[in-house]
């Protein structure tokens, strides 16, 4: 499943990340890589973005980008 | 035209002239000796 | 000893400008980096006279693709500082240590203040400094930025470090953080790059190199050859780890700072789970159902402060007009009545009784009072003999018995000339021409600084990401960041602050967008012209002027839609992956240093450009071109008017192509409120007895010989209304345009700003003009066909299907 498909307050661990290029190195250099527990905290008003924490602190991210990480 | 006139015509046209050589700023060429006029005033180095 | 530069490095919210106002006080120098929009600040460390602070852009990674990191990366590794302080948020550790490894890489002395400590310590955690140290081969000391505590004895700690690594050769200790295979490629590529680079960074290149980092191959020109060789290394290590080499080092980084944290970091045990009051504030903020609502009552909150009737800005901003700079004030508490009036009904019974005087001797049955800005008379009555004696005696009200009075700038410097004893012409020098362009600026002060007040407090608090959360979804359809929404509202008061706001914006293309778009939105000074039009033009169109806002709004929806399709914004879509701060209580120093930098920015800009050009217009207005002095009335022989008819013709398919409409809109560009004025004055030789009659002739006299005799009061009202619309919608005034052009960063952007907002107020008043002249029965002429040609391919850049973005 992917990290936009996750319950609203549950965690899971990223298993791989999809994509390339400038959006991967992104997400991988705010703390998203293989292995980190990443909780979903909340969804935008209007649907997207969504809210995660990670490595204790709190990140926002499209869905667009969300569909590109691989959790369990 | 008095004396005084003449003085303050003279002080409005001073600050004119000064205030646009500081928007221009072409009496300090900038310490990477590119130009100032470009981008409003800022030298593209950021000076 | 030689200058020495130290640069600050850090992530974005780690207390990075709070530590670098405490190092550098008021010494700062703010500008843009070279050819980007991204802001540039240096300054000499306190109690140093050689000491260069370089504050870097907060960054997160030194990764090739955000502009902020680039531009780090570039001074880093290019104009080689002697040392890097970089600032660690010591309650978000591990990812900030992220950017540290990379930046220990660069083999410079370098010394790491972990910020926040006083939160660290509350929460009951603890950081074993010597521990980090020593693996990130640095020295590690605590701070805390907001207290001012131990900053300035971490930057002098590293102005030791600095000058030590110039005496000495010995280099510090570069980490170690891969594991074998990575580490025995990185060996490798060290090797083959050895002399092409400085021997102490040669480890952060070789690393940069392993990552395929297409900027740093790029400038090393390694050839085809070796980079084939150092390919193979590459391809064995990811092969081995079967990942690609970029994420193997993301991930090694990570991996090498969580086993550094299980053994230097002791979290306490009781606060794990405890929500802490940023977990508390922001379920409410952002909740789904309360977060829109939040967001426009703060929206509501910032109008009313800023330009609502009754608003502390606009009651600041008479106060300043009329008061201040005018004729002057009383001072509050002090006013008390005379023979049971106060000032103002005092002040209103006078300008009647001036009125009726006025109006019996010209031998008029009604009088009436007018306002002066827009000519609409407020009520009317009838006069006659007894009145009129009645009138007589009514004195003007001395305003220093109503209370303690204090006297305007504008009264002071019209007694100072009349004590110099001064010609006329030099008194309406000073009067219209120098002194109203620096009365002009400051009038828009409080507004401005009410807003940059406002804007400062979101931004400091930590609300403003969350409006970018809040909005993305909405304002990405055309184009725009969440961020842009603050820009527009702002841009309803003054478009300079407008286009300033847009700076929190960090996406480049999202910031040029909005500062292209911003201005659209009219603001204070515009709100001046359309008053005027309603007044004289449009008296049973109530909508007109909500109308104008909602133009606006639709060039600013259609215009990024289109623009966005367009070659140079589009591209790859740039990630929104974007840091939610924590809410912090916002320092009032920190938010006073905010307001001011960009009031005084404002005022400088605004002053020096608008105080000539003020000068110019009354020298071109007072003139002819052999330079003989003319009265008002003689407008029309002025070197304004002269000017005004070269452009004329180019002003003809919108319907005021003469040298009057020319006139008005050129000095509408100093100040668009300068419109009304110019066209009261150029006007004035026309038949009617008030402004108001004077300007409706005016445009009457515009209307083409085409038109039928029934459509000539219609068509002179389209005219009017082409007229409007294209002084609300081409570019902004001379200080908005200048501060455009400084935002987009370089001279060919701010062009394009300028001549697209040019093509939109000139289409627009083109059309509006066009299609009414054939609606009046003028037929369908050459200029119809242009507007209507225009016009579909507008539409078409419009709803044109999206270019494909290579993602």
């Amino acid at each position: 499943m992917t990290l936009n498909e996750l319950e609203i307050g549950k965690t899971a661990k990223v298993v791989r990340l999809l994509g390339e290029g400038a959006v991967k190195r992104r997400i991988m250099d705010m703390g998203i890589t293989k292995g980190t527990a990443v909780t979903l905290r909340k969804i935008a008003p209007l649907g997207d973005p969504i809210e995660v924490t990670v490595r204790g602190y709190e990140l926002s991210l499209r869905r667009e980008e969300a569909v590109k990480i691989e959790v369990a | 035209m008095n004396a005084a006139s003449v003085a303050v015509v003279a002080v409005i046209v001073a600050l004119s002239a000064l205030a646009v050589r500081r928007v221009l700023k072409k009496g300090a060429p900038c310490e990477c000796g590119g130009c100032r006029k470009c981008g409003g005033g800022d030298c593209h180095c950021g000076k | 000893m030689a200058n020495i530069k130290i640069a600050l490095a850090g992530n974005p919210n780690s207390g990075k400008t709070t530590l670098f106002n405490e190092l550098t006080g008021s010494s700062q120098y703010v500008g843009n980096w070279p050819g980007v929009t991204v802001e540039k600040k240096d300054g000499i460390l306190k109690g140093t006279k050689d000491v260069v602070v370089q504050d870097l852009p907060g960054i997160y990674s030194l990764s090739p693709y955000s502009l902020e990191e680039k531009v780090s990366r570039r001074f880093l590794v290019e104009e080689n500082p002697d040392a890097i302080l970089n600032i660690v948020d010591g309650t978000n550790i591990e990812r900030n240590l992220y950017l540290s490894t990379q930046l220990a890489e660069l083999g410079l002395p370098m010394v790491m203040a972990v910020n926040m400590m006083d939160v660290v310590k509350r929460n009951g955690d603890k950081i074993d400094f010597g521990k980090v140290g020593k693996a990130l081969g640095c020295e590690v000391v605590g701070i805390s930025a907001l207290k001012k505590e131990g900053g300035l004895e971490a930057a002098q700690r590293t102005v030791e470090l600095a000058k030590n690594a110039t005496s000495s050769k010995k280099r510090p200790e570069v980490p170690h953080v891969f594991t074998g295979s990575v580490e025995h490629a990185i060996a490798h590529i060290e090797e083959s790059i050895q002399g092409k680079v400085a021997q102490r960074s040669i480890r952060w290149y070789a690393i940069k190199i392993f990552e395929r980092d297409r900027e740093i191959i790029k400038d090393l020109d390694i050839g085809v050859g070796l980079m084939k060789h150092i390919e193979e290394h590459i391809r064995d290590c990811e092969k081995e780890l079967d990942d690609d080499s970029e994420s193997i080092i993301t991930n090694q980084r990570y991996e090498f700072i969580q086993n550094l944290m299980s053994k230097a970091l002791s979290k306490s045990e009781q606060r794990k789970n405890k929500a802490t009051l940023s977990d508390k504030i922001d379920k409410i903020v952002t909740n789904r159902i309360l977060a829109l609502p939040i967001f426009i009552l703060s929206l509501c909150v910032m109008w009313w402060l800023a330009v609502a009737e009754g608003g502390p800005g606009t009651v600041l901003t008479d106060w300043a007009n009329d008061g201040f700079l005018g004729d002057g004030w009383h001072l509050p508490f002090t006013t008390h009545e005379v023979d049971g009036k106060d000032f103002e009904a005092a002040s209103e019974e006078f300008a009647k009784a001036e009125a009726t005087v006025k109006a019996w001797e010209a031998g008029e049955k009604t009088a009436s009072i007018g306002d002066e800005e827009t000519g609409e008379t407020s009520d009317e009555w009838t006069v006659d003999e007894a009145a009129y004696n009645a009138a007589k005696e009514v004195e003007e009200p001395d305003p220093s018995k109503y209370g303690v009075w204090v006297p305007g700038i504008g009264a002071l410097i019209g007694s100072g000339l009349e004590k110099l004893g001064v010609g006329n012409t030099v008194k309406s020098l000073v009067n219209d021409g120098a002194w109203g362009g620096v009365a002009t600026v400051l009038g828009f002060v409080p507004v401005i600084f009410v807003v940059f007040l406002f804007l400062a407090f979101l931004e400091d608090c930590g609300y403003m990401a969350r409006v970018a959360f809040i909005m993305d979804r909405l304002f990405r359809k055309f184009g725009l960041s969440g961020k842009s929404f603050i820009p527009m509202i702002v841009g309803k008061g003054c478009g300079v602050p407008a286009v300033m706001a847009a700076r929190t914006i960090e996406n480049e293309r999202d910031h040029r967008m909005t500062v292209i778009l911003a201005t659209f939105v009219p603001c204070g000074a515009k709100t001046v012209i359309i008053a005027m039009f309603a007044a004289v033009f449009f008296r049973d169109m109530w909508y007109v002027a909500p109308l104008m806002d909602i133009i606006g709004i639709a060039i600013i929806v259609m215009g990024g839609i289109a623009l966005k399709k367009s070659k140079m914004f589009a591209g790859e879509a740039a990630p929104f992956v974007m840091e939610l701060p924590a809410y912090h209580m916002p320092t009032v120093s920190g938010i006073w240093r905010h307001t001011w930098t960009r009031l005084k920015g404002y005022m400088l800009k605004a002053g020096l450009i608008i105080f000539p050009a003020c000068v110019f217009l009354w020298f071109i207005m007072h003139f002819d071109f052999k330079f003989n002095l003319l009265e008002d009335e003689q407008i029309a022989e002025s070197m304004l008017a002269t000017m005004g008819g070269w452009i004329a013709w180019l002003l003809k398919p919108l319907g005021f192509g003469s040298w009057q409409g020319a006139a008005a809109s050129v000095s509408a560009e100093i100040a668009k409120e300068q419109a009304t004025a110019t066209l009261g004055l150029v006007a004035a030789n026309m038949d009617g007895a008030s402004t108001a009659a004077h300007v409706t002739n005016l445009f009457a006299s515009f209307v083409p010989a085409c038109v039928p005799e029934a459509s000539k009061v219609a068509v002179a009202k389209l005219i009017a209304m082409s007229f409007m619309v294209f002084n609300l919608f081409i570019p902004p005034c001379m200080v908005a345009i200048a501060v455009t052009f400084r935002e987009m960063g370089s001279k060919a952007w701010g062009w394009l700003a300028i001549a697209f907002q040019l093509f939109v107020g000139y289409v627009l008043a083109m059309s509006i003009y066009q299609i009414g002249l054939v609606v009046c029965g003028c037929g369908f002429g050459f200029w119809t066909a242009v507007a209507l040609l225009v016009d579909a391919w507008c539409l078409w850049m419009v709803f044109r299907p999206a270019r494909r973005t290579n993602a």
